[in-house]
This record gives structure tokens, sequence and C-alpha cells, in this order.
């Protein structure tokens, strides 16, 4: 089941109101063993050797749970993280990274326990099986709701710097595999798909690849420039984006609106290359607040 | 594990959409070179001992030396014209014997399966016959812009294939220093050796092997990386996460936000919640 996304954040008695966790959705099947799920239906158990015991620290003969899986790191989740874990393929990394980085099992939702489906029941009666079932472990936490105040929920829930919140219906069934509107996820930062206009030179660390990206959005026969983000790739995506790149390079910037020089080398190149920004907000001279860099958007 | 390549599996009229997998994977623990003083990853750097100077990759070009000292240069362009593009499909050019194939051409292993639900007819089809024929597939492929001839035979409820050797690559075995004398075979020793190669028949099981080294360089690496702390440092993020979600909750109970900071750690973990986790 997926949630449809709402713009604004809204108050209302027919919701509940929860944290949106930014790591990988995730079916658990507990039984004897533990067999994990992700959204495409792919087996990712043995990327996460470290919930191999999550059968055992749920109080069920066998359960089907819903959740995300995140990793923490200073009391939030960092999706970089967790997507360093979803990508390594080799058994010695997958098991040193586990021990490094190690996913907890954030859970949300039942569907099935002891032979019971429990998809017809009522959100809150699912929510209410959930947290019995669940023992204590450091492997597994049961998300808090609370009722009715999603738009101040939400303000909290920016200022702690988490992804956003989800609003769910009191007695909405569970629905697999489908988009609903019973689920509606509300995002703290907005997103952008912006082009590369070029980049800039990096340093120290930075020196093989680059340091920050120039972007810009696309208006009738100009560009508009949004600003540069310098977050949110690994080196290998930063590979990708030079290798990419490097083929487009130019002479001169296209005609680029509400740009300002600033003292550092630019590299030009023709904005062919589009990339998804997420970011805070847009600043009055339409660039974008703490852009942080999420993908390439020509692959997808 | 992730498809590498997809695709189509021809023979004759027949075309089925299938995957590749690899079928093996190299357990290397690759070690890096540090600069001892300040423990960071060296550089390597391209140096010209005539020039006397470190060189960019924009001066430098790709060259074959055909005798000492001899080079042709061979522009990147040129390469590039010579790389085959893919027209994505295994196509089965004939069907040999499955012993036919001696296991001294098989390069790379991987691993076809069926891409979607209709197709495992004919990918079961195609299986079945090879099995009950004992026959396999030699084909044609292109990956990674060059072709490949490939052998393909049924593997349990699967197809497996090997990418196989030129036959230009396999050394002549007449090359080697070795011309058979004709020893003469005595019975007795015929005999005996044959009782001992029957003593010491029994079936292949590829598990009882390891890798020593790889497994002691694997565990001198686990003990450094530690682990053992983990569970503790696990057991902080998410008291630190319950502590989070609390917070949010009083604050709208109260109206007053009394959100924890990043990185403040409420909760610790006391010696007493260690020790019994361990008992």
């Amino acid at each position: 089941m997926l949630a449809q996304t709402a713009p604004y954040p809204f108050d209302s008695e027919e919701h509940i109101f929860e944290i949106k966790w930014d790591g990988t959705r995730c079916l658990a099947f507990l039984s004897k063993k533990t067999r994990l799920q992700n959204r495409r239906l792919m087996n990712i158990t043995y990327h996460y050797p470290e919930l191999d015991g999550l059968y055992k620290v749920v109080d069920a003969k066998e359960a089907i749970l819903d959740g995300e899986l995140v990793v923490f790191s200073d009391g939030r989740p960092n999706f970089n993280l967790l997507q360093r874990r979803d990508h390594e393929g080799s058994p010695q990394k997958i098991k040193q990274l586990s021990k490094i980085y190690p996913a907890t099992f954030v859970a949300f939702d039942i569907v099935y326990l002891n032979g019971m489906i429990l998809t017809e029941r009522p959100l809150l009666e699912r929510k209410k099986i959930l947290k019995d079932i669940v023992k204590d472990s450091p492997l597994i936490l049961v998300t808090d709701f609370i009722k009715k105040d999603g738009k101040r929920y939400f303000s909290l829930i920016k200022e702690a710097g988490l992804e956003g919140i989800m609003a769910k219906e009191i007695n909405s069934p569970y629905l697999f595999g489908k988009r609903s509107k019973y689920w509606l996820k509300i995002k703290t930062k907005g997103t952008m798909v912006c082009y590369v206009c070029g980049y800039t030179i990096g340093k120290g660390e930075r020196e093989r690849t680059f340091g920050a990206l120039l972007l810009a959005t696309k208006e009738d026969n100009v560009y508009l420039y949004r600003g540069r983000v310098g977050t949110g790739f690994t080196y290998e995506r930063q590979i990708e984006l030079l290798s990419l790149l490097k083929s487009l390079v130019c002479k001169r910037p296209p005609p680029l609106k509400n740009f300002e020089p600033f003292p550092l080398r630019v590299v030009w190149v023709r904005p062919k290359v589009r990339v998804l920004v997420e970011f805070r907000e847009i600043t009055e001279k339409d660039h974008l607040r703490a852009p942080s860099f999420k993908g390439i958007v020509n692959e997808v | 594990m992730r498809a590498i390549w997809k695709g189509h599996l021809r023979f004759s009229l027949v075309t089925i959409p299938i995957h590749v997998y690899k079928a093996t994977r190299v357990k290397g623990l690759p070690l890096h070179l540090l600069h001892r003083p300040c423990m960071s990853r060296i550089k390597y750097q391209y140096y010209c001992p005539v020039c006397e100077r470190p060189v960019s990759n924009d001066e430098l070009v790709k060259a074959y030396e055909y005798s000492k000292g001899k080079y042709v240069t061979i522009e990147d362009e040129e390469l590039e014209k010579l790389k085959i593009s893919s027209n994505k499909v295994i196509n089965i050019l004939y069907f040999t014997g499955k012993t036919e194939v001696s296991p001294i051409y098989f390069r790379d292993a991987y691993y076809l399966i069926p891409q979607d639900e209709p197709a495992i007819e004919a990918f079961s089809l195609l299986r079945r016959l090879l099995e009950e024929k004992e026959k396999v597939a030699i084909a044609k492929f292109t990956m990674h812009q060059r072709e490949h001839i490939v052998c393909i035979e049924p593997l349990q409820n699967i197809l497996s294939m090997r990418t196989l050797y030129y036959a230009d690559e396999i050394q002549d075995t007449a090359d080697l220093p070795y011309s058979d004398t004709r020893a003469r075979l005595e019975a007795r020793e015929m005999e005996l050796a044959s009782i001992l190669i029957e003593h010491m028949t029994r079936p292949f099981d590829p598990k009882e092997f390891e890798n020593g080294y790889h497994k002691a360089l694997s565990e001198l690496i686990e003990a450094k990386i530690g682990g053992k702390e983990v569970a503790v440092e696990r057991e902080i993020e998410k008291r630190k996460v319950l502590n989070l979600m609390d917070a949010l909750k009083r604050s709208i109970e109260t109206e007053k936000v009394l959100l924890p900071k990043k990185g403040v750690v409420e909760a610790k973990v006391t010696k007493e919640k260690r020790r019994r986790r361990k008992a």
C-alpha cells in the first residue's frame, strides 16, 4: 500500500499523523525466520544480516509487518547511509556495514498475524495489535502517532529536520499494492528538477570530481539560475555525473537569468543533464535554499 | 542478485525474453595504500621521465608497442569505431553434444532465467529438450561492446551460460616440453592403482573446501573493525529516536516546543543495562 502526496498539512479528526521515515519501504515476513521484501517485491534479507533475529522480537508464530528500514545517526534517519547499505552487493562489505551502520525496522502496520488476515481491520485496531506483539529490542521500533493536530505536528517535524509526515485515515483498510488516498504524505522539503549548467572545481577530497553543480531551470528562451548544490552525492554518483558532464563542456554559459558571478572557477556545460534536488525553500531571488542532490533524472 | 543483462535468447524463429545474472562472485578483500604519517589514501600520478614532470590525462595518448621502443598510437575515436553495438540477442548458432566442449574453453559463468511469466513456457521447453537430448547450445552474443561465443546448458531448473575462449587463445599442448615416451605400464601396477582410485572415489562436495587465506584476512579485518559495541550504539540511537518521538508527542499536548537537539544523547544506556543484555 502506497501513499498519495498532499501539498499542505491539515488538521483532521478522521486522521492520525505519524513521522514519514526516510529509509527503504519494507515488508517483514516473520515466521521461524525473517524475510525482508522491498517495494519492488525483491528479497533484500541478505542486505541486512543484523535484522535476521527480527522474528524473535515479535511475539507471533507468523506475522507480516509493514515498515521502513532506517539507519539512524544522531537520532535521525540518515538516508545516505541507508542507500549505501542498500547498494552494497559484496557479502563481506554487507557484513562489515551491518556492524558500522546497523539498520532498524521501523514498524507502522501489520497485515497478517497467526493465520488471520488483518487488512480489513480498521487502521487503529491494526496499530494496537502491532504495538502489543512487538517486544522491546534495538532491532525494531513501532512508530508513534498523534491524533487531530496535523498542522502543528508538521511544523514540529520540520523543526526536527525530518522528511515529513504521513496522514492516515483512522478507519481505513490496508490495500495491497495500491496507491491510496487513505494514506497521504506531506513532505517538509520541496523537490525540483534542474538542468546542470556548470560545475565548480573541487578541493580536498573532491579534487578528482567537482565541488558543486550549478543549477538552472528553463524559462522560454533563457535559463533561470537556481544556485549551487554541493551535498547529497556519494563518490560513485559524483564520478558518474562527471563523466556525463565532461562530454558537454563548453566555453560560455547558456543565457542565464539571475546569475551573479562568484570567485570560484566554473566549468560550463551545455544544459542537458537533469538532476532532482531537494530544498528547504525558494529564496526571493528564485534560488533554492539548502539544496541537496537526490538523483539523475534522465536515467529514471 | 541483480540482472546484469536483459535481452532475448533466439533459437531459429523462437525468441525468449531472458535475464542474465552472474553465476560467480569473486571474494576479494581489496587493500588500499595509505601514507602512514597522515593515514590518507595515496594518489597515483603519471610522470614523464623524459620531460621530468608530472603529466595530466589530457596529454596522454594510447599506443601499442609493436617492437621494443617502437609504438603506433591509437586514438580513442578509433577504438570507439571498433566497438560493436549490442542487438540484445543471444543468438543460438547450433547444438552439440554436452561433452563436446572441453572445460578448457570455459571462461565466466552466468545464469539465464526467463524475464516474465509468458516466457516461462518456451524457456522450460528449451531447457527440457537440452536435458533430454544431452545437448548444449553454442551461441553468439554482445555484451559490453564485445562479441562473445557462449555455451548454454541446462542447470537444475534454469540455464547456465559460459563464455568461451576463442581457439587462438588456447595454448597448443604440442608446445609443452613433454613427449609421450610410451612408458611401459605393468599390469600389476595398473591393477593396484585402479583399486586405489576406486577406494578414493566419492561425490564431489565444493562446500568442504574454503579459502583459508581469505577467511583469515576477513577475520583479521572484522576484529579490527570491532562491532561488539555496535549493539550498544544502536540501543543509544534507538533511545534518541524514541525520545524524539516522545518529545514530539508532548510538544503537541503542551503546546510548548520540547524537541531535543540533534546530537544530544539524552538517555545513555547504563552499565547495568549492558550487563543485562549480555546475560
